[in-house]
């Protein structure tokens, strides 16, 4: 009989995992870069009891979180370094002597003039950092060429994934998984003077927000029913 | 108890501080010379569920199952665009069509950075910036002055009253930095070099990118009320959405609550 406290006492675990996960959501709305993220609710197995007869739900332990990673909004910026990615590809920058990547290009120059990323982590190109003489603007080009004054600096290489889903997440736009995962990217275009909103839908993590809480209103319903149920059965029938 | 609440929490603040950029940016719409700031969002550390392990069994897989704590304000920064150009007719007026800023001196000596270029004089007749500090290129008008001309490339020109020919009283340098946008801005139109802006390379107006020297105009200010009232929408916004899942998760709370009466 604990068994079905314990699958709901779950599955409201599982949906408050859930809302904070949509609050993460919502709160970086306006990051640039950032790749909303949902989770996927474990689905209910019905396990094999002892007698091979279908018996008690168990909520599966297996629930994941599944990255969004389609392509935010480009927004025009006034920043000539702010860049932004189309396609299926991420910077390729180092934080800690470990590669790290990310799709925030508010990049910027730092004081030895060295190209950043806006936390100050240089950007890996061709040629390694990417260190740029003072006193003109550059241009990065749709193919990832960085030049001033027409002279070719160096090439930033953009890198993809076998799987997009075993990254790890750092925080600050950055992203981090194993050397085998990372391979050069194909087919993506770079846009000087652009910024790559968040890819949050608003109104899809609001229409969940409200499914997931009026779930957790039903779940606790049948909790307290179920709790109830008990209570007749040994508090009346035992009379 | 529950994170929703924490991590929306750091999105009500994170939103009320771009409003309190934004609302300085409208605030300064009409300083001469000002320079609208912009802010950098970034989402917080992520930590990892405590289902991490059970997932995979193959060590060169990371497993994706974190949830975030929420967003922050990275930086912000001086968005240093330059300005429209206004008409003034005023001989002491001067805008700079570059990057450059003009060099002044503070009271305690120490070197600061302008790009309001409303210049006056003080009693012994020295060029001093709009605020009254003196500019670094120690430039001193004589007494009787009738008047001044400012060349495109700083150098400065003074018609004494019987004299025909102006005489040269000295020459305005520009200042350039390499990364503007981490110059510590301290009010009143002034910035301060730091360890993140680079060195300082002064150098005559025009050259190395530093901008001419306009005599007789102003700069105004680059807010653009479009877009600062866009980014105010998109805050406000954004403010209610992340209030509406405090008030979700509020509910959730209030659901566990009332589980046994």
């Amino acid at each position: 009989m604990a068994d079905v406290v314990q699958a709901l006492g779950d599955a409201l675990n599982k949906d408050m995992q859930a809302i904070s996960q949509i609050a993460q959501n919502l709160a970086n709305v306006n990051t640039p870069g950032y790749k909303a993220s949902s989770m996927v609710t474990g689905q209910i197995d019905f396990s094999q009891s002892v007698l091979g007869r279908k018996s008690i739900p168990q909520v599966n332990e297996s629930q994941v979180m599944v990255y969004d990673f389609k392509n935010g909004a480009l927004k025009q910026s006034e920043r000539s370094l702010d860049v932004a990615i189309s396609g299926n590809a991420f910077f390729k920058t180092s934080f800690q002597g470990q590669e790290v990547y990310t799709r925030n290009g508010s990049l910027k120059i730092n004081d030895k003039g060295v190209l950043v990323t806006s936390l100050g982590f240089p950007l890996i190109s061709d040629s390694g950092d990417v260190n740029v003489n003072q006193s003109t603007s550059i241009k990065i080009a749709a193919d990832g060429r960085v030049l001033q004054n027409d002279t070719l600096l160096a090439t930033l290489e953009l890198v993809s994934f076998d799987n997009l889903q075993l990254v790890e997440h750092l925080g600050g736009g950055l992203l981090a998984t194993s050397k085998t995962n990372v391979k050069p990217a194909e087919s993506w275009v770079i846009h000087q003077g652009y910024i790559e909103a968040s890819n949050v839908n608003t109104s899809q993590e609001m229409v969940r927000m409200m499914e997931l809480s009026k779930h957790f209103e039903s779940v606790q319903k049948a909790l307290s029913i179920y709790d109830q149920a008990l209570s007749n059965g040994i508090n009346r029938i035992g009379q | 108890m529950i994170d929703a609440l924490h991590i929306a929490e750091t999105g009500l603040n994170t939103y009320s501080t771009y409003l309190d950029v934004i609302s300085n940016n409208i605030a300064n719409i009409s300083t001469a010379g000002f320079k609208k700031t912009g802010v950098n969002f970034t989402d917080l550390v992520y930590q990892d569920s405590q289902l991490r392990e059970s997932t995979s069994t193959d060590n060169t897989n990371f497993v994706a199952h974190q949830v975030g704590l929420g967003t922050s304000v990275s930086s912000t920064y001086k968005v240093f665009t330059d300005g429209a150009l206004v008409q003034s007719n005023n001989p002491m007026d001067l805008a700079i069509s570059g990057s450059g800023f003009i060099e002044v001196e503070l009271p305690d000596g120490s070197l600061a950075y302008t790009r309001a270029g409303r210049l006056t004089t003080d009693k012994d007749g020295y060029l001093n910036s709009m605020e009254g500090y003196r500019l670094s290129s120690n430039i001193q008008l004589p007494p009787d002055t009738e008047g001044i001309a400012i060349s495109s490339d700083g150098h400065v020109l003074v018609k004494l009253s019987g004299d025909n020919d102006p005489m040269e009283v000295g020459t305005i340098e520009l200042t350039r930095f390499m990364n503007p946008e981490a110059l510590n801005a301290i009010g009143s139109n002034l910035y301060l070099q730091t360890k993140e802006s680079g060195d300082a390379f002064s150098s005559v107006p025009g050259e190395n990118g530093t901008g001419q020297l306009i005599q007789g105009y102003s700069e105004v200010s680059n807010v653009s009320l479009n877009e600062e009232m866009v980014n105010m929408m998109v805050a406000q916004r954004a403010f209610q959405l992340n209030s509406r899942v405090v008030q979700v998760a509020d509910q959730l709370l209030e659901t566990i609550n009332n589980m046994k009466r």
